[in-house]
């Protein structure tokens, strides 16, 4: 799946690893970005947007994908390019991603903090609102995040310029 | 894996402080909540959580936060954090968090923000 999706990265080097579907393992893959991302020239904000980005799609494949099965495998694959670093997080669900996945709204603190929601979607809400570019992409043999970073942000979509949210 | 979050009670009834280090994951719902349950038990009507020494915290870290947020309600206890770094401050604004537990650059300005004693 990572080569057939690393089409964009003619001629990059292309970092890829398999990690356990176990909790703790977002962390270490956070760490990892920070110090490829450092090596490219990320500013520090930038880096701390990908960490958090990166650890909340792992942890999404590590649960929702992977059902927490230390049997199924999390492959991430990092491609740095000139301007940006393209990050794939690839769990081996065969149910696709639902079809509104990209658009829900998160739940409002209130109904968290009322304990009338079972916290779900904020991590989605703030991948989205940290990268310059997220898509999702079911493949039938797993589910596949494939976010881009901007060395230099791009202004105009708002990407690592965290959006108020309504929680009126 | 292993729970990477250190937890540090300092000061004394009523106003004390948890002070985290090292990462606020899932795997961290016993570190903190244990910490919680201590200083509770210990008399805390106000309670501190301080996280400048708070490397990574995903949504499932904040979620822990949420958790004690939902028990300082029903005790009626104070809660406020301090010491987020920027990026941490940002996302816990945009949530919503700071509706529930005001936030402070540190334990200093947080203190200072209680009703004086009458």
């Amino acid at each position: 799946v990572v080569s057939r999706l690393a089409f964009h990265a003619s001629g990059a080097t292309t970092i890829d690893l398999g990690i356990p579907s176990e909790f703790g393992w977002e962390a270490a893959v956070a760490d990892l970005v920070r110090s490829i991302a450092r090596r490219m020239g990320f500013a520090p904000d930038r880096i701390d947007d990908m960490r958090t980005a990166l650890g909340e799609a792992v942890t999404n494949a590590i649960e929702h994908g992977n059902g927490q099965d230390r049997s199924k495998r999390v492959q991430v694959a990092f491609i740095p390019e000139e301007t940006s670093l393209r990050i794939l997080v690839m769990d081996e669900s065969p149910i696709p991603f639902p079809p509104d996945l990209g658009e829900r709204k998160p739940p409002s603190i209130h109904d968290l903090v009322a304990g009338q929601s079972p916290g779900r979607g904020w991590g989605t809400y703030l991948i989205r609102a940290l990268v310059d570019e997220i898509s999702f992409l079911s493949t039938g043999r797993g589910n596949v995040v494939q976010m881009v970073v901007r060395l230099r942000p791009d202004v105009e979509s708002g990407a690592g310029q965290l959006r108020d949210w309504p929680n009126e | 894996m292993r729970d990477l979050l250190e937890t540090r009670i300092l000061g004394e009834p009523p106003v004390m402080t948890i002070e985290l280090r090292g990462q606020l994951t899932v795997l961290a719902e016993e570190s903190l909540l244990g910490a919680y349950r201590d200083v509770t038990s210990r008399g805390a009507q106000t309670v501190v959580l301080e996280f400048s020494g708070v490397d990574f915290m995903p949504t499932g870290g904040i979620a822990l936060v949420i958790r004690i947020i939902q028990q300082t309600r029903a005790t009626k206890q104070r809660l406020f954090c301090v010491g987020l770094i920027l990026h941490y401050r940002k996302i816990f604004a945009m949530m919503g968090m700071d509706q529930y537990a005001p936030l402070f650059d540190t334990v200093a300005e947080a203190l200072a923000s209680l009703p004086s004693p009458a």
